[in-house]
């Protein structure tokens, strides 16, 4: 028998994680969850997950993202897939690269005032994440896919699957 | 602190006159650190006062009323129709009833007849600083008490919010069946659903506990109260949380202290250290209650063997709707207001609360109340 892939859920919203861990639950998946980075990074680290699932803000404003950019930069990590979860809207291009497009709404005055661009290219895919951190810095990182909230099945189990 | 002081008057000898009286004037009163000093600027007519006042903040105004061209009243009717925030005192040679009471009508703080003694500017001039200094304070502190409430008030529907959404979250996705066709596939959520129902209560009961607070005195009954007794009752109430979690909740105490208080404020003291004690505790640990008289203070000790906090949450600990959220606190509901209520409460009777603690060895919380306090503070009244 092929053993469950391992899914780890971040969160610092006790409700996502019990609805997600349900419905995870019931398609057999392994679940594993954490409330914070820190103790993500220690799950990470104790149970290798299959894949992860990322909420922004949980005790700072953009822990999701850090924690994200630590995995990409962590040779431990970086092989493990994450989706960022959140209710922002995503922004979708079907041409240039999904960097170039963050870009070229930085530029953009009617997305001046944003502090977080979700990109995804719906043609092949490729998404990412450009944000000001609160010093007012720049951060664009590649990632491989976003599930909005509030939480759906219909919506989640899809998008997993592509990735495990 | 310096105020700007527009003088207008058509009459130079009347400017120079107060310039020389004021320069090395100041003011100070009893309830403010600071002394007061004056800079004084000047308009020959009420023209140029207009365009001064628009431009610059001008703090005082003295204005004579018979000037070149617009009347002094004028200038007061404008000022009291764009509302600056300043004081202005008419001066005349030409004082009549009639222009006094149109004056007084438009907010002219006094009246002072031309002409003057030194003596008498300078009485004038301290009388309107404390008027407009007493003005800017209560405007200020009426803003900020403002400002509190309306944060209270968004974190509060917020906290209120949260569980609706969360709960219709939940019926939503076993309304569309997402998790499985049984009953027993959506277990979690409802246990979860009907948590998150309990920390509502909670939150509506903690609530009703500081309106009570903050109404002030009508309801309160202060009677000695038997501190032990007053534990043991409270204590009763949270024995069966205490049961499920096989905590057990050891009382010492000096069984003839009392003090004197509302019994019910007491209990509520009580009970939100000693049900955080067991909340979050672990399973089959111990909470030590210890009440003793210490020197002239009512000296009360609540020690858990539970999860603990780092200095960084015991910071945040006393804060309105703060709640620790990690791993440990997971499972656990509760308003994030008890602590902050039972703070308020002790601090009503002069005493203090503070907290010691360890990450996963426990936390030790001692509440000090004086006993021989002459008064309890009451709630300010509205």
């Amino acid at each position: 028998m092929k053993t469950a892939k391992k899914i780890l859920i971040v969160d610092d919203d006790m409700d996502v994680i019990i609805t997600l861990q349900t419905i995870l639950k019931s398609k057999n998946y392994e679940v594993v969850t954490a409330m914070n980075k820190g103790e993500a990074l220690e799950k990470l680290r104790a149970e290798k997950p299959d894949l992860a699932i990322l909420d922004v803000m949980m005790t700072t404003h953009f822990e999701g993202f850090e924690l994200a950019q630590e995995m990409l930069s962590s040779d431990e990590f970086k092989n493990i897939p994450f989706l960022i979860q959140s209710s922002i809207d995503i922004l979708t291009t079907t041409k240039a690269s999904v960097q170039e497009m963050a870009r070229q709404y930085r530029k953009d005055p009617n997305f001046k005032d944003l502090r977080v661009l979700l990109v995804k290219n719906i043609k092949d895919g490729t998404a990412g994440i450009d944000y000001l951190d609160e010093e007012g810095k720049t951060h664009w990182f590649n990632v491989r896919g976003f599930i909005r909230k509030p939480v759906d099945a219909n919506k989640i189990l899809p998008e997993i699957e592509k990735h495990i | 602190m310096k105020l700007k002081l527009l003088v207008v008057d058509d009459e130079p000898g009347i400017v120079s006159g107060v310039e020389r009286v004021l320069r090395n004037f100041s003011v100070s009163y009893p309830f403010m650190e600071e002394t007061i000093t004056y800079e004084i600027i000047s308009a020959g007519t009420g023209e140029d006062a207009i365009e001064i006042i628009d431009n610059s903040e001008v703090d005082i105004a003295l204005l004579d009323n018979k000037l070149p061209g617009i009347d002094g009243i004028e200038v007061l009717e404008y000022i009291n129709e764009k509302d600056f925030d300043m004081a202005v005192m008419m001066i005349t040679s030409y004082a009549s009833l009639d222009i006094a009471v149109k004056a007084t009508n438009f907010g002219a703080h006094n009246f002072v007849p031309k002409p003057f003694t030194p003596d008498e500017l300078k009485a004038a001039i301290e009388s309107i600083t404390k008027n407009l200094y007493l003005k800017r304070i209560t405007r200020k502190m009426k803003d900020e008490d403002k400002q509190t409430r309306f944060q209270f008030l968004s974190v509060l529907s917020h906290e209120l919010k949260s569980p609706i959404n969360a709960i219709e979250g939940y019926l939503r996705i076993m309304q569309d069946k997402q998790a499985g066709e049984s009953i027993g596939d959506y277990m979690m959520m409802i246990d979860r659903s009907i948590e998150r129902l309990k920390g509502m209560r909670g939150l509506i009961l903690d609530l009703l506990d500081l309106t009570r607070m903050e109404s002030g005195a009508k309801t309160r009954n202060l009677v000695p109260v038997d501190l032990v007794e007053s534990a043991r009752r409270v204590i009763d109430g949270i024995e069966p949380m205490a049961n499920q979690k096989r905590v057990k909740i050891y009382v010492e105490g000096d069984d003839s202290l009392t003090i004197d208080a509302d019994k019910q404020e007491i209990e509520i003291v009580f009970n939100n250290l000693l049900s955080n004690a067991v909340k979050y505790n672990r399973d089959n640990g111990k909470v030590f209650l210890k009440i003793e008289k210490v020197k002239e203070s009512a000296v009360i000790e609540v020690e858990d063997t539970g999860i603990g906090m780092t200095p960084e949450e015991k910071e945040l600990l006393f804060k309105d709707f703060v709640r620790i959220k990690n791993q440990k606190t997971k499972g656990i509901s509760g308003s994030g207001l008890g602590l902050s209520i039972a703070k308020k409460m002790v601090e009503m009777y002069d005493g203090t609360i503070e907290v010691e603690s360890r990450p996963d060895e426990g936390s030790k919380f001692r509440v000090v109340i004086p006993l021989d306090r002459a008064t309890v503070i009451q709630p300010e009244e509205e």
